[in-house]
């Protein structure tokens, strides 16, 4: 099934890498970008989202804190933060969202693991 | 750790480092500059293996090597390394430590580490609009790996601030992210008095591709004020690791 994906980084360079990614595993997929929080929630109400890779370090909320938010607005909404950042404070706090962790540079195929993985309903974490 | 107190830099009290040794040996005990030298060298192995895979054709070419040293042999020891232009990409920290990490290159190796960055699908011409912001990810990437593996192994947290782009001398960028490290000028005394305290931290990482070489360093720069706390986190850290 068809699905629209938003990545959600300040780096036109990441976003780029990500939207490649994605659409050599998912070449019907729609993908939208935004460069940070504030405009994930803007392109929110523009499309249908089902899928989201968010970077952590950006300017204004943090990947987890605008992965929060985006929990608390869609629940059954797929996850995965994206970071060169693996700090074990960091790690448990994707976690805690419900987010999946991949470590920048992007391996791909654990980015076709995690896109294949939301055919499936979502996994709830132990925190939620 | 690969060597025990004492048998890094001759009899104590003696030159350590570009540092005079008796102010130096005031701060960090040999056997503690060790546990930094040896974080270090996990931490840039790290991040070349990162840059590596961004940059696709690089590998990695030396062993890494660390040096700890005052800010003003650390300008002198860069700008013989690195003379010329360069760039450099710089994150503020907290937590730990407070300080600057700083990744510096050549700015000639500049727009090839763009183009070798860029999907593949893209046209290298688009490397020279897209320079800023992809040094910023790159530095970001270098330096968060680096970072996130010796934090993990401290055991304490270190916050990053958003990557910021620099260019000019190696004198010149470590002036700028000194200036940007101490709003309102630093400490009692000024820039002065903060420049005879903080130290710098050396990290080399030469990678190789085949059509070129970067020669780049990534800079550590304590605050001054900083280093207790680093050192009460590395005396807990070689508790850990000497099983004591």
């Amino acid at each position: 099934m068809s699905k629209t994906a938003i990545i959600v980084d300040d780096s036109k360079l990441s976003r780029m890498h990500v939207r490649a990614m994605i659409l050599r595993h998912k070449p019907d997929w729609s993908v939208v970008e935004a460069a940070n929080g504030d405009e994930l929630f803007r392109k929110l109400d523009e499309a249908a989202v089902d899928v989201a890779i968010i970077d952590y370090n950006m300017p204004g909320d943090n990947g987890v804190e605008a992965a929060a938010k985006l929990r608390a607005a869609k629940p059954d909404i797929h996850i995965a933060i994206i970071t060169a950042n693996a700090q074990d404070a960091v790690v448990s706090g994707i976690r805690a969202v419900g987010a999946a962790f991949m470590p920048k540079p992007l391996d791909e195929e654990q980015v076709g693991r995690f896109l294949a993985s939301t055919a499936l309903p979502r996994r709830r974490a132990a925190s939620e | 750790m690969t060597a025990a107190a004492g048998e890094l830099d001759g009899p104590p009290g003696g030159p350590a480092g570009g540092l005079a040794g008796e102010a130096w040996d005031r701060r960090l005990t040999d056997l503690e500059r060790d546990a930094l030298a040896e974080l270090g060298n996990m931490g840039i192995g790290r991040a070349s293996t990162a840059l590596g895979r961004m940059v696709g054709e690089l590998v990695r070419l030396s062993v890494p090597s660390v040096e700890v040293m005052d800010p003003d042999a650390a300008i002198r020891s860069l700008g013989e390394a690195l003379p010329g232009p360069l760039i450099g990409v710089s994150e503020s920290l907290g937590g730990v430590f407070d300080g600057t990490a700083l990744f510096l290159f050549p700015e000639t190796d500049s727009l090839p580490l763009v183009r070798a960055a860029l999907p593949p699908d893209v046209p290298p011409e688009e490397a020279g609009p897209m320079e800023e912001e992809a040094l910023a990810e790159l530095g970001n990437i270098v330096l968060n790996s680096a970072l996130a593996l010796v934090a993990n192994l401290l055991g304490g947290g270190i916050d990053t601030s958003l990557p910021a782009v620099r260019r000019g001398t190696a004198a010149a960028i470590l002036a700028d992210c000194r200036k940007a490290g101490f709003p309102g000028g630093g400490q009692a005394g000024g820039a002065a008095g903060a420049e005879a305290d903080d130290t710098v931290v050396l990290f080399r990482i030469d990678l190789r591709a085949t059509a070129q070489t970067l020669g780049g360093r990534v800079v550590l720069m304590l605050d001054p004020g900083s280093m207790g706390r680093l050192r009460g986190t590395l005396g807990r850290f070689i508790g850990r690791v000497s099983g004591g």
